[in-house]
């Protein structure tokens, strides 16, 4: 007769320890951490960009591909300060590999540190690395479904940036539908319609995150240039 | 494919609880939300067994219903993502289970 042990241990126990711990460090340094998660190809190294024209090396990237190190070098020449993990065929970044990175620089003047996930919108969404806000993109480009097909991620995303909407003219993308999708997954998400391209609506999103942000005086992210 | 990260963090649960003991049986709760495919970590889970010259245990892989705490209060069941709260329609809920792969029990050997 064998023995039953009842346990409820979870298989991301050991990742939840050290996202904590990652949490913990971003929060005694007065950072914002976003995890930013899309498809490959959304537009998450152009919106990086765009961030750091604003921010410069207030703003920090931890960025995961699978190989290369081109989006780290792209972020840089914009003006942030950026780090490249390669993941060597992972298909998402775990709460060790961020920290390893959190202690690999100095990251003097950090407000403001996005974790560039590796692209996909599944994986990574089960994976906490110890951000504050946990950021879904897509683009109209790949189809409004992906809200619905995708819950994972949206259910947990605190905002949703839809990117390329300078090419709604060109694309079959129903916004009210992905919209209405986002709403049922999570009603209180942050939406946000940006083209990284033309620039529009990225003013809202930064102001977002100097909002989220601690105010200047305290260290928080200053104005935007 | 974060399968298999999923199946390690069970497997090295399991076999930390069994202390040295053979592990006969794991039955394992799939969440609706954790984005795991039970199909695949099934494979993982053997392959890790197997992989440690260990027996691979009988699996009993369950996908129950997530749970969920509506804004109106209501605590209920969710069986797809996008369906609404059974009493007042809406969707804003905090979701108590149903995020995460749990190993809920397993069978040793005495």
């Amino acid at each position: 007769m064998s023995e039953t042990l009842f346990l409820k241990s979870s298989a991301m126990q050991r990742n939840d320890q050290v996202a904590a711990r990652n949490r913990a460090w971003l929060a005694g340094r007065g950072v914002l951490a976003l995890n930013l998660i899309s498809s490959p190809g959304a537009g998450k190294t152009a919106l990086l960009e765009a961030m750091a024209a604003r921010w410069g090396q207030s703003l920090g990237v931890i960025t995961g591909d699978i190989q290369m190190t081109f989006d780290a070098e792209r972020i840089a020449k914009a003006g942030a300060q950026a780090v490249q993990i390669e993941t060597g065929g992972s298909c998402h970044l775990t709460a060790d590999m961020v920290a390893k990175e959190l202690e690999s620089r100095p990251w003097e003047g950090l407000r403001l540190m996005v974790i560039e996930n590796v692209g996909n919108l599944v994986c990574p969404a089960g994976y906490d690395l110890g951000e504050a806000l946990k950021v879904a993109m897509l683009s109209v480009a790949e189809g409004d479904e992906k809200p619905a097909k995708y819950p994972a991620l949206f259910t947990r995303a605190e905002a949703v940036i839809i990117n390329k909407v300078d090419l709604l003219p060109y694309v079959r993308f129903d916004m009210a539908r992905a919209e209405a999708d986002c709403r049922k997954l999570n009603p209180d998400a942050a939406l946000f319609k940006v083209s990284c391209t033309t620039g529009e609506g990225l003013d809202a999103w930064c102001q977002y995150l100097a909002g989220k942000s601690r105010p200047p005086a305290k260290g928080g992210l200053g104005p935007m240039e | 494919m974060h399968e298999f990260s999923v199946a390690e963090g069970l497997a090295d649960a399991a076999l930390e609880a069994a202390a040295g003991r053979r592990v006969e049986a794991l039955t394992v709760s799939v969440g609706l939300f954790s984005g795991v495919y039970a199909e695949s970590l099934a494979f993982y889970l053997q392959l890790l067994f197997e992989d440690r010259g260990l027996a691979a245990p009988r699996l009993d892989l369950q996908s129950p219903p997530a749970r969920c705490l509506c804004a109106c209060g209501l605590e209920h069941a969710l069986a797809r993502a996008m369906d609404p709260c059974p009493r007042c329609g809406g969707h804003r809920r905090k979701v108590l289970e149903g995020r995460d792969c749990l190993l809920l029990s397993m069978e040793v050997e005495p």
